[in-house]
């Protein structure tokens, strides 16, 4: 009976020692985890920062004006009359109001997923062909109604 | 010989555990057996116990952590890292109302020489000459030559690129390490608010000086009342306008008229916040907060709110401006001299300095002081930047003193502290001293202290509403917005007497006057004199127009509608 209950405890000390270790390895493991994920993390927040930082001496507001002034013909500062509530912005006539800003031609076929996905074939798929920006800011400057892409 | 017997009344065991000498007699040897079997089981299960309650306690431990805490949340160090600063040694992030960064740090690498542990100095040299090719070589040659020293800086504040080549020199003698180096995205734009800090980041100018202690300590970034957008606009046109009129320098300020924010302050000519050493005496002195001016006829408002507000004029009633007007040694005169009675409003319109004189007279000179200390003109600001200066004034205040005072000639005050105190003059009476800070929207407005009633402040509104249609300030009647306000020309304090050559053109004003949201100042110091002006260099021809232009361009900024103008009155 003696014999028994000592093995038992034994076994029970064993099983104990052998989780104790994988514990401890484990919390090892995951504090050196969360070492290099909080320097990774600090890593990431310090490009963040020097991209935020970038971005703010990109915006100078003396830059930003002499590039609207070079590319963004027509384009002018708030006047007086440029802030009006809501209900005082007449509504649009019916004949001046887009129809389809941008359309796309439709493709003339079904494509099948795995069409679809070979690259001979996008630039026959209309909603994978890449938009022209230049098409959509004649547009704009030109007030058409309906832009249609061009191959 | 003898032979050993052992001395039962020393057995251990039996001495341990106090056992008497009957229980363990030698003739007795089963008993003792039985006795000796009891207690190693009992020390078994002693044991046995401890180590159970050992390990148990570790096993509860385990589960606690790994269970019941986890459950709760992230460990704090965590916690810490993602919503907290990354790094609380440094030194925290000035943004402007909208969020805009103003200043912040980095991190940057400084290269460092450890002399006595260099091994080639000629190629160390040679290639640190073609890396940095500004650097004093001569000058770093004596230093690394010295080997007792183990700390010389060779270069700080390197970019990448400069780095990685002083890496690839592969010197043992030259290391790195990482600095905080303090980043002023919007340059000189905001120079005289922000201000700057030394090599090692502590602030020396600006708010960087004056919430250094706080900066320092990492918390959540100062959120500043300025807005980018607006300086930009205010330091544009005044710009402008100093080029034009040929002027050393100005200053402009924009507050709100309620909370006393400021959204804009701009000191002309400014400096480059990364190397104010090299910046002259003129770039560095704040003109808005620091210099103090006698600002003239601007002064006249306060004068006619004192006036008003004591019940010593009323504002339909005329006053005779026959000049001129002596008091003791000294001749009061008017710009527009005129004979016989003038009412309240056409004395302001005109900006009579006999006008004014006889109604601060009326006032008396304690209360005249009085009041001007109420509006804070009197006390150094409490602007949270470092270049405060105290205010000048008489310390003999009397009748010629008064007279002086009510056109604004003897009181010596910085341009924001007169804008300040404008704006409780017009904002129904409420004196708030002016902040950079910005105020939290959903708070309640602090009570502030009243200084004139609101029964007198729209007294005064109507009046300058009347200087900028029908008077001096007519320069400043900005299109599409109902502005009020008033002109100031000073001849400038120089050796004991006034120079008529020197003068200081100001305009101070509110918009819309009827409601004032907005409160702005614009100086010019020494204008010149332009053919587009008539030979004139006064603030109605220097100050008023870029004053016009800034509330053009700034008002839609600030969501101000266009005022429409009632049956009858002109735009």
């Amino acid at each position: 009976m003696i014999r028994v209950s000592y093995i038992l405890w034994l076994a029970f000390f064993m099983a104990l020692i052998i989780a104790l270790f994988q514990v401890k390895y484990t919390v090892q493991q995951v504090g050196e985890r969360r070492d290099a994920t909080i320097q990774q993390i600090d890593e990431t927040k310090e490009r963040v920062r020097k991209l935020q930082l970038e971005w703010e001496q990109l915006n100078q507001p003396l830059r930003l004006t002499k590039l609207s002034k070079d590319f963004l013909i027509d384009f002018q500062e708030g006047v007086a009359g440029s802030i009006a509530p809501v209900e005082q912005i007449p509504v649009r006539p019916d004949n001046l109001r887009p129809v389809a800003f941008l359309t796309i031609e439709e493709p003339e076929q079904a494509f099948t997923a795995e069409a679809l996905n070979s690259p001979d074939n996008l630039h026959d798929v209309g909603s994978l062909r890449p938009i022209h920006a230049p098409d959509l800011l004649n547009a704009l400057i030109s007030q058409q109604n309906t832009v249609v892409l061009s191959e | 010989m003898t032979a050993y017997t052992p001395d039962p009344s020393t057995h251990v065991l039996g001495a341990n555990l106090g056992q008497s000498q009957e229980q363990i007699r030698p003739g007795n040897p089963a008993k003792a057996t039985r006795h000796a079997r009891a207690i190693s089981s009992f020390r078994l299960w002693l044991l046995g116990v401890v180590f159970f309650g050992l390990f148990a306690w570790i096993g509860v431990k385990i589960v606690h952590l790994a269970v019941i805490a986890e459950a709760r949340g992230p460990l704090k160090v965590i916690e810490y890292v993602l919503d907290g600063p990354a790094d609380e040694h440094r030194r925290s992030r000035v943004e402007d109302r909208v969020g805009r960064i103003l200043a912040d740090n980095v991190y940057r690498k400084a290269a460092y020489a450890n002399p006595s542990k260099i091994q080639d100095l000629d190629s160390t040299l040679a290639g640190l000459a073609e890396i940095f090719p500004d650097m004093n070589i001569s000058e770093l040659a004596s230093r690394l030559s010295d080997r007792n020293r183990s700390f010389v800086y060779v270069r700080r504040g390197l970019t990448p690129q400069q780095e990685q080549a002083v890496w690839n020199l592969g010197e043992p003698g030259l290391n790195f390490l990482s600095e905080q180096h303090r980043v002023y995205p919007k340059g000189n734009l905001t120079s005289h608010v922000v201000g700057y800090n030394d090599i090692d980041t502590a602030g020396l100018a600006g708010v960087e000086a004056y919430f250094d202690k706080s900066l320092q300590q990492g918390v959540a970034p100062l959120q500043l009342s300025i807005d980018v957008g607006i300086q930009h606009v205010v330091a544009e046109e005044l710009a402008a306008t100093i080029n034009h009129f040929e002027a050393p320098a100005g200053a402009a300020i924009l507050l709100d008229a309620n909370t006393s924010e400021v959204l804009s302050l701009v000191s002309l000519p400014d400096f480059d916040p990364y190397n104010p050493a090299s910046q002259s005496q003129a770039q560095l002195r704040n003109r808005a907060t620091y210099e103090t001016y006698e600002l003239g006829s601007v002064f006249k408002v306060f004068t006619l709110a004192a006036a008003l507000e004591s019940g010593a004029v009323q504002l339909d009633e005329e006053i005779d401006v026959t000049g001129p007007l002596q008091i003791s040694r000294f001749k009061i005169k008017d710009f527009h001299p005129h004979n016989g009675k003038m009412d309240i409003k056409t004395i302001m319109s005109e900006s009579s300095n006999i006008g004014a004189a006889k109604m601060a007279l009326r006032v008396g000179n304690r209360a005249q002081k009085r009041f001007l200390n109420s509006l804070g003109l009197l006390t150094p600001s409490e602007i949270e930047v470092q270049e405060v200066s105290t205010p000048r004034y008489p310390g003999n205040w009397k009748k010629t003193q008064t007279v002086t005072i009510s056109y604004g000639h003897g009181v010596s005050t910085s341009p924001l502290q007169v804008a300040n105190a404008f704006a409780a003059v017009v904002n129904g009476g409420v004196y708030r001293p002016a902040t950079l800070v910005k105020r939290d929207p959903s708070a309640p407005l602090n009570d502030g202290e009243r200084v004139i009633s609101e029964r007198t402040s729209a007294m005064v509104r109507d009046v300058l509403d009347y200087v900028v249609k029908e008077g001096t300030g007519g320069n400043a009647d900005a299109e599409g917005y109902r502005v009020g306000g008033k002109t100031g020309t000073a001849d400038k304090p120089s050796r004991g007497a006034y120079n008529e050559d020197a003068r200081i053109a100001t305009f101070l004003g509110a918009f819309p006057i009827d409601d004032p949201k907005y409160v702005l100042l614009v100086m010019v110091d020494e204008p010149i004199p332009q053919e587009g002006t008539f030979g004139f260099a006064t603030g109605g021809w220097v100050a008023a127009p870029a004053f016009k232009r800034i509330v053009e361009r700034t008002a839609p900024m600030l969501g101000l509608e266009k005022v429409v103008p009632a049956e009858g009155e002109s735009d």
